[in-house]
């Protein structure tokens, strides 16, 4: 069942873009190999590629020296390559036998025949020591499971080769251990493993070899055990990039966001935020870290005006903007970068500098009785893409064509254009790539040394270590926990992150 | 992706777009014609000669294209009414009862109200335009202040403007003006002074034509220039990023359905003021919903409405003239133009657009790299 996959010259053009330029790759059995790059790198064409969901249109495939061409998934499968998206593709309401066994059931006399499924199932999780619950549904699962889910379903398929394109990306620190383990184990037992990340940390941690992608190329590839952060970065970025950062100094500064007791009700009418107060001062970047899905982003939500609270109070700069629409907050001097870059922060259609003048259109500057000066606009904007350094091929393409550092850099762009007093970044650098990363951290840091207060919500625990003066902790919509970051660590964050108390108490407010 | 995009020039780069786009317009124009010809010689017909019957029919002399433009007018006016809606993600389909709101309003001010000059003509516009609008309120506020479908609202409420409108001519006009043996349903004509006046008498062509080119340049600049059109633009792509920015994604949206109703009943209006001088009960043979159709074709371009109804009026115009010339029905020219807007957005990306729009308001998160928007039908 051991698989050497071997990609010979692959090419991938996409209208405009040249994908993947003549990409080589050995990927020996049994080792967990890892491929890092930015963001445009090439890195996730490639695996597309190689799962069969696009096809080259030059170079081969090779699997234990056999040329072969997949169309679709599936054929990819039968060869015994399987990807585990970032997205999961998963049926929530379905059980995890169900969802495992959906499109591969095995059927007797043209009936589904669980009882057959569950029993290969429970071997293959005693051989690989992935256990998961086949008869819970699949939403009252807690992310990691759900990812283990998805790993037992590419194995069941048959997977020799398993591809995971950014695993620890919903995963605490103590998670991520875990999932190392199985990967391991799995290894051990002559699977492969194909590590798509940009945490060269981790990378670091789990891989064997790692070939580094950069312009559609692989520009290195080196046994983990030569590697260092350091020099996976400048072969990512092509230069030397600073990875750390010194937040800025004790804040003295005057109040500037203040939350009181705060509640906010979801859509089904649970309290996601219960009770939250905190304080963010002039100068200062306080850091909210927790698992995704313990209430921050409906506590954004209703900081930025989108979502109404239930209970409790917000002040901006002292004004009273519990009831304040978005626009006040905004004039208020709030700004917000959104975790959802592609579809609260941009519009992907519209031309880049409309999106870059949005929220700016009624200010006296770009606008006169209700008309755009669109001259200004244009100076506004062009001014921008200068300063920020946005890649794009002119203002007037849709911004969805920017890749998304540079459509993250475009949002940092417009959110920052005018001195914010208070910015709220969430998720500021998911996904973008360490160069994209750098530049934003530098930017969200300056705001704070100029005087602006900063709230970062964010699932990277390094990026929360790093930045910020003061950490909060949230899980199940409380904070359970504040931290100076010199006095914690990644440890004791995730097992708050987690729900379980540290030093003893239960130090929530 | 990478953003290493190929260095060609970028005029070539435009000049194969517009060439492009232009393809799928001619292909999908002869596979409906195409498809029409098949149907015309069914009915034992030649389809060539059928269309050049249209054809001449349409633009063949003075008369011809003064009648075309008269057809052309009412589908410029609710060509443009959907197009409001539609740029501000707001589906408004209802663009045929307000026609109807607006053209009996206009029909009553303009039998029953005593103006001097060109101020009765206005009185009687503004009058159709503003009932149009007032129809549209209550759509328009189902939708926005309790969330119900503003397609299914609309598209209902026609009907009842139909049968609304009948009936109070029937019943309250008709009776008091002491009409007996009604042959057709229709109010009494409108004064001398209330009437459009007409671009070459005596054909029915009238100025309505420039109050919709004008009112088409006039809402182009809108989306183009002000801070209303540039926020409703992005309302009508992508509402939660307009709600993030500060917009005021419902009272927008309120005011583009408004807006679009006002002009739907300015187009009923016009019909009145310009050809009938009366109101005849469902006089509109799909006036209002042919907007959706020109509105597609137009690819929600208010300016691209205009050509797009002038062509609208040649087939209309073209189709009545073929009937009376051939054995063919002019519904066959109905399908062809139904099956031309069916072939030119099964690549538009117009429906995708609409789908994403649904997804973002239901909050739903959308799936990441389906936005690339290659493969046509050509």
């Amino acid at each position: 069942m051991q698989k050497e996959i071997r990609l010979e010259n692959i090419t991938k053009r996409f209208p405009g873009v040249l994908a993947d330029d003549h990409v080589n790759m050995i990927i020996s059995a049994g080792t967990v190999h890892a491929v890092v790059g930015e963001n445009g790198a090439g890195k996730s064409t490639l695996m597309n590629i190689l799962s069969g969901l696009y096809q080259p249109d030059d170079g081969r495939i090779l699997v234990d020296g056999e040329q072969v061409r997949f169309e679709n998934p599936r054929q990819a499968m039968r060869r015994g390559i399987g990807m585990v998206h970032q997205e999961f593709m998963l049926v929530r309401n379905l059980t995890v036998l169900d969802n495992i066994i959906l499109g591969f059931e095995p059927s007797r006399a043209g009936m589904i025949s669980r009882s057959v499924a569950r029993r290969v199932l429970k071997d293959l999780m005693n051989a690989y020591k992935l256990d998961v619950p086949l008869d819970e549904t699949v939403e009252r699962l807690p992310v990691s499971m759900q990812q283990r889910v998805e790993i037992v379903k590419a194995l069941y398929r048959g997977a020799d080769v398993l591809i995971l394109d950014e695993p620890t990306s919903v995963l605490t620190p103590q998670e991520s251990r875990v999932l190392f383990a199985a990967i391991r184990e799995l290894v051990s037992r002559g699977k492969t493993v194909i590590f798509i990340s940009h945490k060269l940390g981790e990378v670091l941690e789990v891989a064997d070899r790692i070939s580094v992608m950069r312009d559609g190329r692989v520009v290195g590839e080196l046994p983990a055990s030569d590697a260092t952060e350091r020099t996976l970065a400048r072969l990512m970025v092509g230069r030397d990039v600073l990875m750390n950062f010194t937040p800025p100094g004790k804040p003295q500064g005057d109040p500037v966001l203040e939350v009181k007791e705060m509640t906010v009700k979801d859509a089904r009418g649970l309290e996601v935020v219960k009770q939250v107060s905190f304080t963010v001062h002039a100068g200062e970047v306080l850091g909210i870290a927790g698992v995704a899905g313990n209430g921050q982003s409906e506590l954004v939500k209703a900081i930025v005006g989108l979502v109404p609270t239930c209970s409790g109070s917000i002040h901006i700069s002292r004004r009273d903007v519990t009831k304040a629409s978005v626009k006040h907050r905004r004039q208020a001097g709030m700004r917000y970068i959104p975790q959802d870059r592609a579809w609260v922060g941009t519009c992907r259609q519209s031309a880049l500098w409309k999106n870059l003048l949005m929220g700016y259109e009624h200010y006296r500057k770009f606008s006169r009785f209700g008309l755009l000066r669109l001259d200004v606009v244009r100076r506004f904007a062009s001014d921008l893409v200068a300063r920020f350094g946005i890649k794009t091929a002119s203002l007037y393409v849709p911004a969805g064509t920017l890749s998304g550092g540079n459509l993250q850099k475009a949002i940092v762009a417009r959110e920052l254009a005018l001195g914010p007093r208070l910015l709220i970044a969430e998720d500021p650098t998911r996904g973008i790539d360490i160069g994209a990363t750098e530049f934003v951290r530098r930017q969200v840091l300056q705001v704070a040394e100029g005087g602006g207060a900063v709230l970062l919500v964010s699932q990277d625990l390094q990026e929360v270590m790093a930045l910020s003066n003061r950490i909060l902790v949230m899980h199940k919509g409380q904070i359970v926990g504040e931290r100076m970051p010199a006095e914690t660590t990644e440890e004791e964050l995730g097992l708050l992150m987690a729900g379980r108390a540290t030093r003893g108490t239960h130090d929530g407010r | 992706m990478g953003d290493r995009s190929v260095g060609n020039p970028r005029t070539a780069k435009m000049r194969n777009a517009v060439l492009t786009e232009a393809a799928k317009y001619v292909v999908a124009l002869l596979l409906g014609m195409t498809i029409g010809g098949v149907l015309i010689s069914f009915k034992g017909e030649d389809p060539v000669f059928a269309y050049k019957v249209l054809l001449e029919g349409a633009l063949g002399g003075r008369a011809a294209i003064a009648q075309t433009l008269r057809w052309a007018t009412p589908a410029i006016l609710a060509g443009l009414a959907t197009t409001i809606g539609f740029r501000a993600g707001v589906f408004n389909l209802g663009v045929e009862g307000q026609l109807y709101m607006g053209a009996f309003v206009a029909a009553l001010v303009g039998y029953s109200v005593a103006l001097p000059g060109r101020a009765h003509m206005i009185a009687a516009l503004g009058a159709g335009a503003l009932a149009g609008a007032a129809y549209s309120l209550l759509p328009a506020v189902l939708w926005m202040r309790y969330g119900i479908n503003e397609v299914v609202n609309t598209l209902m409420l026609n009907y009842v403007a139909y049968l609304l409108t009948e009936y109070v001519v029937r019943v309250f006009i008709m009776s008091s003006s002491g009409s007996v043996v009604p042959l057709q349903i229709v109010t009494p004509e409108i004064a001398e002074s209330a009437r459009l006046p007409l671009l070459f008498p005596p054909y029915q062509a009238n100025v309505g034509l420039f109050i919709g080119v004008l009112l088409a340049i006039l809402v182009y600049f809108f989306f183009q220039r002000t801070v209303w059109g540039y926020e409703l633009d992005i309302v009508g792509r992508n509402p939660a990023f307009a709600a993030y920015g500060g917009v005021s994604v419902r009272r927008l949206g309120m005011l583009a359905f408004i807006a679009s109703g006002l002009v739907g009943g300015l187009a009923g209006a016009v019909e009145i003021l310009g050809v009938h001088h009366k109101f005849a009960a469902q006089f509109s043979i799909n006036l209002g919903f042919d907007g959706v159709l020109i509105a597609l074709l137009a690819k929600n371009d208010p300016l691209g409405i205009i050509p797009v109804g002038l062509f609208w009026g040649i087939l209309r115009n073209g189709a009545y003239s073929m009937e009376r010339m051939t054995s063919v029905s002019r519904i066959v020219i109905q399908v062809v133009q139904a099956l031309f807007v069916l072939f030119l957005t099964v690549d538009a990306g117009v429906i995708r657009q609409m789908l994403r729009r649904r997804r973002a308001l239901r909050g739903k998160p959308v799936q990441k790299g389906a936005t690339t928007t290659h493969g046509s039908l050509v």
